[in-house]
């Protein structure tokens, strides 16, 4: 019988594609673990550095640095945080949307974007925007260094004022479910100026000097703030992985159960056909 | 008010690597090493590669640190650097390693080379860690 060979080949395919997603499920849980661990490690210190940056503000609303300054906007840089693999939901169409509306709130200025991730690259490639840079296959190196390199390159951009103000766009890790694109704005820093306790004694000691100390804190502030994003999307990324393989696990399983039903109908329906044929065979010879 | 212990906190990117209650602290600055005691006047410091010593109720301990900088108030010291191992866990062998590698990086270029100051930084580093590690072992 061809129809029963076809629906048993199916159930074998979809059983074997529900075996993929069941191990690709497994990774990016454990992938998302090791994600969550280093989002949770990496936070005291930019919840630090965030409040040394307000303090300086705070004191220091003289001493000018480049990155702080505000200029006209004539340009504007995209930081956009993808993907390097798919099969992961919605996360990069999220990250993609957020974009748009970004570069729609800021018309009539020029739109650069650079990329991280394949799946960015190839997305943006094909859009009406100038790819300033893009960083690929960029999963296995997940550290501090990478992040440094970005932030280097992203401050030349500024500083050259090729760009004049820089946003990044990325998935914020809430749980392996929910993930928010969230843009902020990355350049000019906007030390969150004038808080709290800290503002009130302006007598903070600077060695060598307050204007040493600002540019390095400046800088390091940004690749601070790359490397955050960098490891929210990563967990981000793994979450929506872990949600969109379990989805296709239960629906393999589901199309298997249709399937198999199918199969044993088809089945019954050929024996019951052969049972009918036998019958009247028999009844034609005693006639 | 004077308090009598410091709140140290010494973190990297990647993670917290001491959070502790401390009578003492000293790091390296940029312009010299200089001391904590609780009830110091506010102040940030550039720190540069070394050994951050602090003084807690078991004792000292030793940390060695890469580039970063100090804020010091009087409860609390934070010292956010790149990198921070402990003493204890230092790599010796690793480190020396390390160092001879880079030491023959620097010396085949030139002080106009874009890479001369991070080779630098990367010897200064690793010499940090050694004299970390030896320094604590000799006890």
């Amino acid at each position: 019988m061809a129809g029963l060979r076809d629906i048993k080949r199916r159930i074998v395919s979809v059983k074997s594609t529900r075996q993929i997603t069941k191990a690709m499920k497994m990774v990016a849980a454990a992938k998302l673990r090791k994600a969550q661990e280093a989002v949770a490690a990496s936070r005291p210190y930019a919840a630090k550095m965030a409040e040394v940056i307000g303090a300086l503000g705070a004191v220091s609303q003289e001493a000018s640095h480049p990155l702080l300054l505000k200029r006209e906007e004539k340009n504007i840089l995209i930081l956009v945080f993808s993907s390097d693999k798919g099969l992961c939901g919605a996360f990069n169409a999220n990250v993609f949307k957020a974009v748009h509306n970004l570069i729609r709130e800021n018309e009539g200025k020029g739109v650069y974007v650079s990329v991280i991730g394949k799946k960015g690259r190839d997305f943006w490639k094909r859009r009406n925007v100038i790819m300033e840079k893009a960083y690929v296959d960029y999963t296995r190196d997940i550290n501090y260094q990478f992040a440094q390199k970005i932030a280097k390159e992203v401050i030349e951009t500024f500083s050259l004022e090729k760009v004049d103000k820089i946003f990044m766009v990325y998935n914020k890790f809430r749980s392996a479910a929910v993930q928010d694109p969230t843009a902020v704005q990355l350049l000019p820093v906007e030390a969150a100026g004038g808080k709290k306790e800290d503002a009130t004694d302006g007598d903070i000691l600077f060695e060598p000097s307050m204007q040493a100390v600002l540019s390095a804190i400046v800088e390091k502030y940004v690749e601070v703030q790359i490397f955050q994003a960098l490891i929210e999307s990563w967990a981000s990324e793994n979450g929506s992985k872990l949600v969109a393989m379990d989805n296709a696990t239960r629906n393999a399983g589901d199309m298997i159960t249709a399937l198999t039903l199918q199969y044993n109908r088809a089945r019954q329906a050929a024996i019951t056909k052969e049972l009918i044929e036998i019958v009247s065979g028999a009844d034609a010879l005693k006639s | 008010m004077e308090t009598q212990t410091l709140q140290l906190d010494i973190l990297t990117p990647e993670k917290r690597v001491v959070s502790a209650a401390v009578k003492f602290v000293a790091a390296p600055g940029t312009e010299g090493e200089f001391g904590v005691l609780p009830g110091h006047t506010d102040f940030f410091a550039l720190l540069k590669s070394g050994e951050v010593v602090f003084e807690d109720a078991a004792g000292s301990h030793h940390v060695a640190v890469s580039w970063g900088y100090a804020h010091v108030r009087a409860e609390a010291v934070s010292i956010l650097v790149e990198n921070a191992e402990k003493a204890e866990e230092i790599d010796v062998e690793r480190a020396k390693k390390n160092m001879e590698h880079w030491e023959q990086a620097y010396a085949g270029v030139t002080s106009e080379d874009p890479n001369f100051e991070i080779f630098r930084a990367k010897i200064e580093r690793a010499k940090a860690r050694i004299e970390t590690a030896q320094r604590v072992a000799r006890r």
